[in-house]
């Protein structure tokens, strides 16, 4: 289980990286706001470019041993976290926790 | 052309959508009630916990983005915009899962290679172009139920951007009113009973459209009979505007789809819950 929540983290990050991370360099970021309360933060940000000219981008985080860590990515009202929570809950009812952790590994092999 | 609060307007133009979005409190109580399932405990855990992985700066507070002058309009407090979790109750998923795969189809062989294709021979500017003049023509739609929902203000600056796009955009191929800040407020049907608290009832995939929920579905009929080109073209007409409409939009879509599609370990459930978000915050909203 511990190993698999890595693997949770892989899969994140992968994903945050195939539908956000890679624009940031050819698209400009626009900060909109944050508010901060206690150890949770979120950061709203607009990327503007590409055809679709705008995507809404709020970063979710918490504090946790003196830093500022990403918890979840909400992408034009639509939260990672939990979209991945309802693919799991799915996969979890339909088939075994194993077909979910292949699953999981096939994506970020 | 997409502003923050008009990106639900897209839900509604497309064969299959990936991330669309709505649950009222209605589904996710009765969805913990009627499911009975617990989230499996070790997996969701994992989801509230940082994800060392993926740290960002330390120490100050978060700066992810540049800092710069922001649109800055109707801002909100963290708590506000906490995102609402939407339920698993899908009482019709075998149905749901064959015509999801229907419309999957139908995109993988006959939209998708279309939009590829148009998006070979128009320059993305002219793609936009023709996105916003489509837009123009559902602004009804958006300006009854602007009224409805009593945003008064709304539904001026709709009637505004009609006015200015129609003339000096030409037919709304250029949003000149928003180069003058006047915003859309993209409102609608279903938007607009989920308000009055309609619940939204059982997800529902059907051939041919984007996935609805029972309340969407009513709303996007009703939103069909506030498009009045509807009433004075043929029909033939109408329907090879829907058809351009979807096309053009799936074309301005094609990145975001294969990531979407690449990103989900279970497409049919990352769409429905994506769905099912974003529909939940534009009622919130």
């Amino acid at each position: 289980m511990r190993a698999d929540r890595g693997l949770f983290a892989d899969l994140f990050e992968r994903s945050y990286n195939r539908l956000v991370l890679r624009f940031l360099g050819d698209r400009q970021t626009t900060f909109v706001a944050e508010s901060v309360e206690g150890d949770r933060a979120v950061v709203q940000t607009t990327l503007i470019g590409g055809k679709d000219e705008q995507l809404s981008v709020e970063y979710r985080l918490a504090s946790k041993h003196q830093r500022w860590e990403m918890t979840d990515v909400v992408l034009e009202g639509v939260s990672l976290a939990m979209n991945y929570r309802a693919q799991f809950n799915k996969i979890l009812r339909n088939s075994s926790y194993d077909t979910l952790v292949r699953r999981m590994k096939g994506k970020v092999e | 052309m997409r502003p923050k609060s008009g990106g639900s307007l897209r839900w509604r133009l497309v064969v299959l959508v990936v991330m669309f979005a709505s649950a009222g409190p209605g589904v996710v109580a009765s969805a913990r009630a009627e499911s009975g399932l617990e989230p499996p405990v070790g997996v969701s855990s994992g989801l509230s916990e940082p994800l060392s992985a993926a740290a960002v700066s330390d120490g100050a507070p978060p700066a992810a983005a540049t800092p710069g002058p922001g649109p800055g309009e109707e801002m909100q407090s963290a708590s506000q915009v906490e995102p609402e979790e939407p339920g698993d109750y899908d009482p019709w998923e075998p149905f749901n899962e064959r015509m999801f795969w229907f419309n999957r189809q139908l995109d993988r062989f006959i939209v998708k290679p279309v939009a590829i294709a148009w998006d070979t021979i128009l320059p993305d500017e002219a793609q936009q172009a023709l996105g916003r003049a489509f837009d123009n023509v559902t602004m009804p739609r958006r300006f009854v139920n602007n009224l409805l929902q009593l945003k008064v203000e709304g539904a001026g600056r709709e009637l505004a951007r009609l006015l200015l796009n129609s003339t000096v955009g030409i037919a709304g191929l250029f949003d000149v009113a928003k180069a003058a800040g006047i915003e859309p407020s993209d409102k609608d049907t279903g938007q607009t009973l989920g308000v009055y608290g309609v619940g939204p009832g059982p997800y529902l995939v059907l051939p041919f459209l984007p996935p609805l929920t029972v309340r969407d579905g009513i709303g996007f009929g009703v939103d069909g009979l506030l498009t009045p080109i509807s009433y004075v073209a043929p029909f033939a007409a109408t329907a090879g505007l829907k058809a351009g409409e979807t096309v053009n939009t799936r074309s301005l879509k094609l990145e975001l789809f294969e990531d979407v599609e690449e990103s989900a370990l279970d497409l049919y459930s990352a769409v429905r819950n994506g769905y099912l978000q974003r529909r939940g915050k534009a009622i919130r909203e």
